[in-house]
């Protein structure tokens, strides 16, 4: 029998689900589409030209134009890297929070592990978007403020995570056997047991990134996220508000809102995927 | 200008096509719910207050001397008449007998020099000062060399007289402020009168009783069943807080009776059927105003220039749809010392704009954003929200301002936060409006020694005329002084003027009584009709 790496394995199982391919594709079209806006589109997403203002679509504006003449595929596409780049970010600042502070109290335990997990309790009892209505109405609306917000807001789940990995992992023989040879606790916590943490915190971090954005477009529509002109999906649709947009201009907010959806719904589908690849008890089945 | 037409004609059509109704009786009772989208700060004192939305509060349950009519005319109230001495130095008010306040108490001369006396007071912590400082023995009484102000002279309970050291043209049309109950208030240290429990529940003598205030909801009044002139015809009368977006479905589901509409909401509410909408010539002005703190605004080349930057005609014909007139100074069209001859109307011109702050020393840096002395010209852009409008103005502003080189960095703030940040004077600019009152004094605003100069602006020939306009009691000399005075500012422009207002005022058709030919002080005359305003089914 031929041998087969594990990561291998794990992405065969991925490409059985449908659905998570589908996800992925999605995914990377966005992703390639953000990245490659200027391409794809001669506005300029924050150029008002009050004089076309409130155009429906057409040749030259494939979504129409909002309420300050600006091209809305243009504002759809840019739009997307900003929402993009704030569920990365910020997921990356709440992971690198959470993997210290969940592998520091996993590995030591004790008063380590009690400290930071009541703060991590304290973080989770506060009712997540209105802490973050505050936070941001204190510090003012912008990108980085956003990120940083959702970043620090999110961290104690990642942590919960990986202390739990932590504690079942610390007494495996591995685990014991570098510590006995006289590795320090940060290269026993970062390189032996980390690497065999990965793969929750990979499922958990790519979900993170679908609420993520949901917040972000949650916060800028209610004008505490990204201020403008710079657009993301959210702020788009706060700027769709108005009564007489909802009702007889929806090319407004269409393109936002089913971007939205498309995106958390296929990153939610790449990250049910990746649990089921992780997942060991799957290989009983194959 | 054609716009401009555009609304005369629409003003005219509309003010024929209401029909004033034959005499009806009035019906008592319901209640009336007024729209308003900005939250009062809870100060309901007419000597302290400095909002609008205050205010509001204020005009329903206070009454003050004299109150101002819809063509702008002083008119008893508290007052039942009054006397002018020959010089024009001396006033002599006769009061009514038997003006209660809603506690009962009688409202006497004692009542209306407290009231006149606190703003005189050394530690009087509001901004009114300027108002009266003509008075006999007034700036003695301030600066503590006197004990007394003897300019406020109480003849006998209902009879008090005002003296001043000069003549002073605004001074009768500076008699409606609200009469504050002495014996609720002369106890208080005036120094500490700002934190008094009372600003958050007044106490008047106006035709509404105060029943409560709730932030982001409404204030609740309700029919002072005592009022000397007549029992207002509603009940309950209710400021209803509204978010600008909602405001034409609480049009449709009656969810309030009367609001200011924004332009762009005017053709959806006018398809309502039975919401009126009238056009009015406001007395205000809206305007983006410069630190003059700060050394780069100092030099009126760059203010000039950036008024040449931006395309405020676009502004008021493509996002205030027409209705807004483009303003050069701050004297609106609605008031009689409005005047265009020799006023700059700086039409946008990008091209001046840029050639003029290169001319000033500013050129391009690396970024493309102009520098002078390593600074560059970036600066931050205080916006109160709330309003669609002024935001899509904002954007506006920073994208033309983008073209010349400049980067102004929008800051959109909560009213009240911005209102902080500028009595605090940490901003670089800000927009906002100023709802003026009948007499065109600019002292209280434009003056360099009045605390609402918020630019900080002071020039020599500005402070001259604003100090000779009010000494002047011939109407057409003080509309010469006027006049140059609005030529000095065009020039030296502290603040960029945008517009002068046009509003839009939209009433439920049950409401009756209003006037229907409205003033700049539209179809209530600003809150005066609430209390004679009946309801039909």
């Amino acid at each position: 029998m031929k041998q087969i790496s594990q990561s291998k394995k794990i992405w065969r199982r991925f490409c059985r689900n449908k659905l998570a391919i589908l996800g992925l594709v999605i995914l990377i079209f966005f992703v390639l589409v953000s990245v490659f806006a200027p391409f794809l589109t001669n506005y300029d997403p924050n150029r008002s030209n009050l004089r076309n203002r409130n155009l429906p679509p057409s040749g030259d504006h494939l979504f129409g134009t909002d309420d300050m003449g600006r091209d809305i595929f243009a504002r759809t596409l840019y739009g997307g890297r900003i929402s993009l780049s704030v569920g990365l970010v910020s997921v990356g600042i709440s992971l690198s929070i959470g993997v210290v502070l969940g592998a520091v109290a996993g590995f030591f335990g004790g008063m380590f592990d009690t400290v930071i997990m009541r703060i991590a309790d304290v973080f989770y009892s506060f009712p997540f978007m209105i802490l973050a209505i505050t936070i941001s109405s204190i510090f003012g609306p912008s990108i980085y403020n956003t990120m940083i917000i959702l970043g620090i807001l999110s961290w104690p789940s990642s942590a919960r995570l990986l202390r739990a990995e932590f504690l079942k992992l610390k007494n495996t023989d591995f685990a014991l056997a570098a510590t006995t040879i006289g590795a320090n606790p940060s290269r026993v916590m970062f390189r032996h047991i980390l690497p065999n943490a990965i793969s929750p915190l990979l499922v958990s971090a790519t979900l993170g990134v679908a609420s993520a954005i949901l917040s972000e477009a949650g916060l800028s529509f209610l004008g505490l996220g990204v201020p403008p002109p710079a657009p993301s999906w959210g702020n788009m649709l706060n700027r769709a508000r108005p009564l007489h947009i909802l009702a007889s201009m929806p090319w407004m907010w269409l393109p936002p809102g089913i971007a939205i959806f498309v995106i958390v719904l296929s990153i939610n589908f790449v990250g049910d995927g990746l649990r089921d690849a992780f997942d060991p008890r799957q290989v009983m089945n194959e | 200008m054609k716009k401009q037409l555009v609304i005369v004609l629409l003003l005219f059509v509309l003010s024929l096509s209401v029909v004033v109704s034959a005499q009806e009786v009035p019906v008592l009772g319901g209640t009336f719910r007024y729209g308003t989208t900005v939250n009062p700060r809870g100060m309901f004192n007419p000597i302290l207050y400095t909002e609008t939305y205050d205010g509001y509060v204020i005009d329903v349950v206070y009454d003050g001397l004299i109150e101002i009519d819809a063509n702008l005319q002083p008119q008893p109230k508290v007052a039942k008449a009054w006397e002018v001495s020959e010089d024009g130095l001396e006033i002599t008010f006769y009061l009514h007998e038997g003006i209660r306040f809603h506690d009962g108490v009688e409202l006497t001369a004692e009542d209306v020099a407290y009231t006149y006396m606190t703003i005189l007071h050394p530690d009087y912590t509001g901004v009114r000062f300027g108002t009266f400082n003509m008075l006999v023995g007034a700036q003695e009484y301030k600066d503590g060399t006197q004990a007394t102000v003897p300019g406020i002279e109480i003849i006998d309970d209902y009879t008090i007289k005002f003296s001043t050291n000069r003549p002073h043209a605004p001074l009768l049309s500076s008699f409606g402020y609200g009469i504050l109950p002495a014996h609720l208030l002369a106890h208080i240290p005036v120094g500490e009168l700002e934190t008094a429990e009372f600003n958050l529940h007044p106490i008047g003598s106006g035709p509404f009783k105060f029943v409560e205030f709730l932030t982001d909801q409404h204030v609740t009044f309700e029919a002072n069943e005592e009022y000397f002139f007549g029992r207002p015809n509603i009940d309950t009368l209710v400021y209803q807080k509204v978010s600008q977006d909602t405001i034409p479905i609480f049009l449709q589901q009656n969810r309030i009776d009367f609001i200011e509409i924004s332009p762009d909401q005017f053709l959806q509410v006018s398809d309502l059927g039975h919401i009126d909408t009238y056009i009015y010539e406001a007395l205000s002005y809206s305007y983006i105003a410069f630190n003059l703190r700060q050394e780069r605004f100092d030099d009126v080349a760059v203010r000039q220039a950036i008024t040449y930057g931006f395309d405020r005609q676009l502004y008021v014909d493509l996002i205030r749809e027409g209705f807004g007139i483009v303003a050069n100074a701050p004297m609106p069209t609605a008031s009689w010392a409005y005047t265009s001859e020799g006023i700059d109307p700086y039409h946008y011109d990008p091209k001046k704009a840029a050639e003029m702050l290169s001319e000033a020393g500013w050129t391009p840096g690396s970024d493309g954003i102009l520098q002078k002395d390593g600074e560059r010209l970036e600066f931050e852009f205080l916006v109160p929200d709330g309003s669609r409008l002024t935001e899509q103005m904002a954007l506006l502003f920073q994208q033309n301002m983008e073209d010349i080189g400049i980067k102004v960095n929008l800051m959109f703030m909560e009213f009240s936060a911005a209102v902080d940040r500028v009595d605090a004077r940490e901003f670089d600019t800000f927009t906002m409006s100023w709802s003026l009152a009948v007499d065109p004094d600019p002292y209280s605003i434009w003056h360099s020694t009045s605390l609402w100069n918020d630019p900080g602006f002071y020039n020599e020939a500005s402070d001259r005329l604003i100090e000779q306009g009010r000494l002047e009691t011939d109407l057409e000399k003080r509309k010469e002084i006027y006049a140059d005075w609005q030529r000095v500012i065009n020039y030296e422009l502290p603040s960029m003027f945008l517009n002068y207002g046009v509003a839009i005022g939209a009433i439920n058709e049950r409401v009756k009584g209003i006037d229907a030919d409205p003033g700049p002080y539209g179809p209530l005359v600003g809150r005066q009709l609430l209390w004679k305003i009946w309801l039909a089914d």
